[in-house]
């Protein structure tokens, strides 16, 4: 994995060496790890699709910017 | 006090002021604890600071700008200001002794204990006790100081004066040098560090803006200066310098009311713990106090208030605490009578500090917020994700409590165990959907696959989205199904309930978006499973092919695809109106050809561009399509290749004697380019990279090898309203007639169907148990695919898309996979 990878709560930058042998890997720490699970423990996380490619434009504005809201930290 | 000040001649005399002198003296030697906390390597640094601390006094006063301290080769310290110096006239109340000797040897004895000394501000030395004890717990001590326009100078050792006070010479400037070497009677080690010195100083520098220490070391020539002109809000930027801050700009409060001057800074960081320093009078408050109290207490109602405005702490409030994860902060009061207290006296006591700090805070806040909406945002959420953790901290607590309810706490109802324990042979199948679960119950080989069919949520959210969702008991179900803890390590992995846990989601977009989410939750909370290879997909087949009674199972579209072609490829020639015939390898290459092309074309033809308007700007010479397309206001050009282009956008500069202004990049895509173009200047430049030509070209190029051009790619023009057919496909069933070579690939497909009875299965539900097992579940036959890390790592990147991290990415992300979706035409 050369790629840098970041921790998915908080998005600080894993040491590219030391990624895979970190205990809490993808995490940064217990804390975000805790986070995450907390996330998926109450149906937090969805993916999420626009029906009709045709409105994407006008949906994505709209809805990234909920997702932001409940998604990014 | 112009005159030189003169002593008594006859200083053999004893009388009581001796013996209170060395009352003072011998005090402090007796119990140095008392005033300089311990006789540590602490307590002999602490004596710098107490004369650092005399010349930052005067330095926040505006007598001094520049303080020195120099750590000497014999050991001992100078500290120098370029203040008002020290008093040295005499003292008629101090028996005649020299203001200078009092403040050096008289404990209580100093110019700060009221305001008319020139002292406006709130001042460190206040007890009037710490030049004295320095003084007191020196081997020796030199005081020189230039005042009223000379030098005077002083030796004591020991707190005791071992010269008179005597006048050097003449000098223009002010200032007090004070030299000492502090006592190894006293202090089991006398040696100064560097390093000790300058951490304080430099904090020092920090909190009085403005002021330029200087720190010098003798005995390795090092070297330092310390000079901050914004203070604080530098402090702040220099604590976080190994941090990520969550926003560039350091927050600054300042505010003097009534006596007291409140100066905060403060900034958050990406990470969790909380920095923040209070200081009364440049003390350090390691045990906090009202000031830090009242900084708390602003700092939550302001977040809480834009929280709750926003309405951003919907499901969780997040507490004071929270919003102290990652904050980084210093508050600097400066008061006239600080008490302190606690048990290393460094608590700030004094409570009507507590609600001025509040107030200045909070308004200073409330207003950075309203101007600063995004920032007061990413603060507010930094407070919520702190407050999720916390919950989450929680209920893992919880879970250990109720011994670990996660995993010992029977099996989920909805599993259909397997009766081997053998983790050589048994298997998990998590299954998406109940119906899929049946079929795989009844399907499957009870002795060693267990099921345990998930409910992957679909929702339709205001008929504009699919978002998909596990449903939130799903976690905890796999967690007790699989039988291992979160964040489980590689010993615990022994203590799983199967050998291999085995994914099974439909063949679709939906099925893989179901897929990803439980792929990512397993490399996030149960990595050590993937790590050690236990985790496999299922490959379940998208179509059944029955042909005269056997029946064979398709994986995926492209396979489907391919398999017709060849299928209608059989024994057929394809023979062009000028009876040239393809067979076998040229028609072969032909559709591949046409192949390489297909995706392409539909790719320009999503972009909004016409074919048949498009070949009719042929570049005419070579018979080969342009790459740009650019619009200059209404007007369109187009352009063959990037020298075109170049040589064009020369000329209009040219032209119009200027450069053109560029359209955003936003509507440099085909359709909206036309759309753009109706409403834009006239002088707008557009420039639209068909990159897809390129592929065009080659294929076309390619094609004249066979005698063909573009124009065998659009439909024949038609002739008396009617069709016209230049190609014919034949076999030995019959021929098919095509009006252009595009029709090619659709009509082998059809014919190669022919005799076929192709099932498309929507979902895994689908299938009945028996098509079930065979195609993915019998070991025997079914196809298995080991998840690897890199794997698990791509299905986490793909979700982090999905989930809307990031608008862009994301955009990019779906219209790439609607290309994938599209079906089979047939």
């Amino acid at each position: 994995m050369i790629r840098s990878q970041s921790c998915p709560i908080c998005k600080k930058v894993l040491p590219v060496n030391s990624a895979a042998s970190l205990a809490t890997f993808p995490f940064c720490s217990v804390r975000c790890r805790d986070v995450d699970l907390y996330r998926w423990s109450v149906g937090k996380y969805a993916i999420v699709e626009p029906l009709d490619p045709d409105e994407l434009a006008l949906n994505d504005e709209q809805t990234e910017s909920e997702d932001d809201d409940d998604y990014e930290s | 006090m112009n005159e030189t000040p003169e002593r008594p001649v006859d200083s053999s005399d004893y009388s009581e002021r001796n013996i209170r002198a060395l009352e003072g003296i011998e005090g402090i030697r007796l119990r140095p604890a008392m005033y300089i906390g311990d006789t540590t390597p602490r307590g002999l640094h602490h004596l710098v600071y107490e004369v650092v601390d005399n010349c930052i006094d005067e330095a926040v006063n505006k007598h001094a700008t520049q303080i020195v301290v120099n750590i000497n080769s014999d050991g001992s310290v100078t500290v120098i200001d370029d203040g008002r110096g020290i008093p040295v006239g005499l003292m008629p109340d101090m028996d005649n002794r020299s203001a200078l000797e009092v403040v050096l040897t008289e404990i209580h004895a100093g110019g700060k204990f009221d305001r008319t000394g020139g002292y406006k501000t709130g001042t460190g030395g206040l007890h009037g006790v710490g030049i004295t004890a320095v003084n007191a717990l020196s081997e020796w001590l030199e005081a020189e100081i230039r005042r009223e326009g000379h030098v005077w100078t002083m030796e004591f050792s020991r707190g005791k004066p071992v010269t008179e006070l005597k006048k050097l010479g003449k000098s223009d400037t002010t200032g007090t040098k004070i030299s000492f070497k502090a006592d190894p009677q006293i202090f089991p080690d006398t040696k100064f560090i560097y390093d000790n010195l300058a951490k304080r100083l430099q904090e020092l520098a920090f909190l009085n803006a403005g002021v330029k220490i200087r720190l010098s070391d003798e005995r390795n020539n090092q070297s330092d200066e310390y000079h901050y002109e914004e203070g604080l809000t530098e402090f702040v930027a220099y604590l976080n310098r190994t941090e990520t801050p969550l926003f560039s700009q350091v927050i600054r409060c300042q505010q003097t009311v009534e006596q007291s001057e409140v100066d905060v800074a403060l900034q958050y960081n990406d990470g969790f713990s909380e920095n923040v320093r209070s200081f009364a009078n440049n003390i350090n408050n390691i045990e906090g106090g009202t000031h830090l109290s009242g900084f708390r207490s602003a700092l939550t109602r302001v977040i809480s208030n834009y929280g709750k405005k926003e309405n951003l702490f919907k499901e969780l409030v997040p507490t004071g605490d929270d919003f102290r994860e990652g904050l980084t902060a210093v508050i600097s009061i400066r008061i006239p009578d600080p008490q302190f207290e606690g048990q290393t006296k460094t608590k700030l006591g004094n409570s009507e500090v507590e609600g001025v700090v509040t107030s200045v805070v909070y308004e200073c806040l409330m207003k950075y917020f309203e101007e600063n909406p995004a920032i007061a945002k990413k603060i507010a959420q930094k407070g919520l994700t702190a407050a999720e953790a916390r919950e989450a901290a929680r209920k893992s607590r919880d879970m250990v409590r109720r011994k670990g309810a996660l995993t010992t706490g029977g099996l989920p109802e909805k599993l259909r165990d397997c009766r081997s324990r053998d983790l050589d042979s048994t298997e998990l199948y998590l299954v998406e959907g109940d119906s899929a679960g049946g079929s795989a119950d009844t399907g499957r080989d009870s002795n060693i696959q267990a099921i345990l069919p998930l409910r992957g949520k679909i929702l339709n959210v205001e008929k504009a989205q699919l978002v998909k969702v596990l449903d939130n008991t799903e976690i905890a179900s796999i967690f007790k199904a699989v039988g291992i803890p979160p964040a489980a390590e590689s010993d615990d992995i022994s203590k799983r309930r199967y050998g291999k846990i085995i994914l099974m989601t439909d063949a679709d977009v939906d099925g893989s978006h179901i897929r990803t989410l439980l792929l990512t939750f397993i490399f996030r909370h149960m990595r050590a499973l993937i790590q050690q290879g236990c985790v496999y997909i299922a490959q379940p087949p998208l179509y059944k092919v029955t042909q005269k009674k056997q029946v064979r199972y398709v994986q995926t579209h492209e396979q489907m695809n391919g398999e017709l072609i060849e299928l209608g490829l059989d024994g057929a020639s394809l023979v062009y109106s000028d009876g040239t015939v393809f067979q076998a390898d040229h028609l072969r290459k032909l559709t591949d050809l046409m192949h390489d092309l297909s995706d392409t074309i539909e790719s320009l033809e999503r972009k909004g561009i016409d074919l048949r308007y498009f070949f009719t700007k042929q570049a005419t010479a070579e018979g080969l399509l342009p790459r740009y397309r650019v619009f200059v206001g209404r007007e369109e050009h187009w352009l063959a290749n990037k020298e075109q282009l170049d040589a064009f956008l020369t000329e209009q500069e040219a032209n119009r004697g200027k450069e053109l202004p560029v359209a955003e990049p936003t509507t440099a895509q085909g359709q909206a380019a036309d759309k753009a173009a109706d409403d834009v200047a006239d002088e707008v430049l557009q420039v639209v990279d068909l990159h897809e030509v390129r592929t065009i070209n080659e294929v076309v190029k390619q094609l004249r090898d066979y005698g063909f051009q573009l124009q065998h790619l659009l439909p024949a023009p038609m002739v008396n309203a009617e069709p016209v057919y230049p190609f014919k496909l034949t076999n030995d069933d019959g021929e098919n007639r095509l009006t252009s070579l595009r029709e090619m690939l659709p009509t082998l497909r059809k014919v190669g169907e022919k005799g076929l009875k192709i099932t498309r299965f929507k979902g895994l539900g689908e299938m009945d148990a028996d098509e079930l097992w065979s195609t993915s579940m019998d070991p025997a036959s079914r196809l298995l695919v080991q998840v690897t890390m890199e794997d698990a790592v791509g299905a986490d990147e793909i979700f982090r898309v999905l989930m809307g991290d990031h608008v862009e990415p994301r955009r990019e992300f779906i219209e790439k996979h609607a290309l994938d979706v599209s079906d089979l035409d047939i």
